[in-house]
């Protein structure tokens, strides 16, 4: 009898022992044990086995970043596994705040991290301000540097605008024009195309500013400007001489053309009365001279005296239509440069 | 049954001149006298209508809650991240528990939520049963006034159930499925 309550006793020790020691590897071995055979159809022990190996992934999952796993379990360690998931779901979650821009988010949890978070997002929040500041100043330095630069380049435009054209009438002076004709005129004698330069001549423009004053007869030019623009053909340019006289370049014209370009714009004159501040319109009207260039016969020549040459010849055509009674278009052809 | 109101709730009814209404005692009272008031009600409520009833009745009893603690502190909220912060206060102000946000989809309006020291539960002894249906009603009550669509809410770990903090999932219910 005692003999078989020692036998019991150390059957149940050596029990306690298996258990004890399954619960061990369980938890300390790489992978987990299988059920012991003895335990196989144990309840509780299958219970116990089952529990620990959940823990045992859920501890696996949460070390290598994984959150996702849905604890079933209850009881202290499970409630604390429960705990842990949240806190780490929910600092995710803060982390994504500021990710967002959100830099209010603190924690106020989980110990060192907490502190650590919240010294992060306020470093971070007072960096972000910083270049902020900066990058607004910077934007400020690059809008004042562009506005300096568009001053700039408008000043630059207005100074080359004034380099170009005549300040009473808006169209080229006599320096630009005479470059800008002898391009034209240099593109179509490459094409072999002909060309024509033409002076106008404001008839009476003495008597008319003594009559009515230099200011009316500042306004006049300028009406007279633009009624000869509308005249003009894109390719075609058109300068001031100087006082009342006024040159174009009409591009790819023969004389025929030349004196047709011419024509259109006396008319155009002709047929517009200049209209005075008081009101009053007062009849005005041009001579013009035309020297034809034919492409076949000049285009050899030196660009620069033939161009000044194309001018005298044009001169004296507006002095012949001057002498034909004004308001008229005379033309004549350069042949050859003498 | 009558239908006649007594009681519709406002907030003038439970009173806000604490300093008048209370001078020495102030704000606070302790939590288990609130607990008291909750599970004495729960008590009689479950032996009159049986449990399932009863945890309808404090699911929209918090629902009702929920919407009228929207209406009277979250007045100015422009996104999400306002709105959790403003809970986040004012729970922790309220003594309502701390509330914590784990994950928020607004694409499918899915939220996992969870309120630690909960005000209803924490400190209970284990009982299987998740048990924070008034809670579940709040927030349901709050997300529903926030976005304008009908949502449920459901407590998936709780004190009760041995967890060590109250989880709630908020999903909008497809109203053309009515779940």
């Amino acid at each position: 009898m005692k003999m078989d309550l020692f036998v019991d006793c150390d059957m149940q020790i050596s029990t306690v022992h298996k258990v004890l020691h399954h619960v061990e590897k369980l938890l300390d071995a790489p992978t987990p044990p299988e059920v012991p055979s003895a335990f196989i159809k144990n309840e509780d022990f299958i219970r116990l086995h089952e529990k620990m190996i959940s823990l045992r992934d859920i501890m696996t999952s949460f070390a290598s970043g994984d959150l996702s796993p849905q604890i079933t379990m209850s009881g202290v360690v499970a409630g604390s596994c429960k705990a842990l998931q949240a806190n780490l779901r929910h600092m995710t979650w803060k982390v994504q705040q500021v990710e967002n821009g959100d830099y209010s988010q603190r924690m106020d949890f989980m110990g060192d991290f907490s502190s650590s978070f919240n010294s992060m997002v306020v470093q971070l929040a007072n960096t972000i301000d910083a270049l902020q500041q900066k990058e607004a100043s910077l934007q400020e330095e690059a809008r004042q540097r562009n506005e300096a630069m568009r001053q700039l380049e408008q000043s630059e435009a207005k100074f080359k605008y004034m380099a170009q054209h005549d300040p009473l009438t808006g169209v080229f002076n006599r320096r630009f024009f005479f470059f800008s004709a002898m391009e034209q005129m240099e593109r179509c004698f490459a094409m072999r195309r002909n060309c024509c330069y033409c002076l106008l001549d404001v008839d009476h423009f003495k008597k008319f500013n003594d009559t009515y004053g230099h200011v009316e007869g500042d306004w006049a030019l300028k009406h007279i400007v633009e009624q000869a623009q509308k005249s003009l053909r894109r390719a075609d340019i058109m300068g001031r001489y100087g006082g009342e006289e006024f040159i174009f370049f009409f591009s790819d014209a023969d004389m025929e053309q030349g004196r047709a370009a011419a024509e259109r714009i006396r008319v155009a004159v002709e047929s517009a009365p200049c209209q005075l501040q008081d009101g009053r319109k007062i009849p005005v009207t041009v001579s013009m001279g035309v020297a034809g260039l034919l492409a076949k016969k000049v285009a050899d020549q030196n660009s620069n005296i033939l161009q000044q040459h194309a001018i005298k010849i044009a001169d004296a055509a507006l002095y012949q239509a001057k002498g034909n009674g004004r308001n008229t278009v005379h033309v004549a052809e350069i042949v050859s440069i003498t | 049954m009558s239908t006649e109101r007594k009681y519709v709730f406002s907030w003038n009814t439970i009173g806000d001149n604490m300093a008048v209404a209370r001078p020495s005692l102030g704000v606070y009272t302790r939590i288990e006298v609130y607990r008291l008031l909750q599970y004495t009600l729960r008590d009689i409520l479950e032996d009159e209508f049986g449990h399932i009833k009863t945890d309808e009745i404090f699911r929209r009893a918090g629902a009702l809650a929920g919407k009228e603690f929207y209406k009277k502190y979250i007045t100015d909220v422009s996104d999400i991240s306002g709105l959790v912060k403003i809970i986040e206060d004012k729970f922790m102000e309220l003594g309502i528990g701390i509330f914590r946000v784990e994950s928020i989809d607004l694409d499918t309006l899915s939220f996992t939520l969870n309120v630690e020291e909960d005000l209803d539960c924490s400190g209970l002894p284990d009982s299987n049963e998740q048990i924070c249906v008034y809670d579940e009603g709040f927030i349901q009550g709050i997300l529903e006034s926030y976005t304008g669509t009908k949502f449920k809410v459901r407590e998936i770990d709780c004190w009760c159930t041995g967890a060590r903090t109250c989880r709630f999932n908020a999903n909008a219910i497809d109203q053309a499925h009515g779940d």
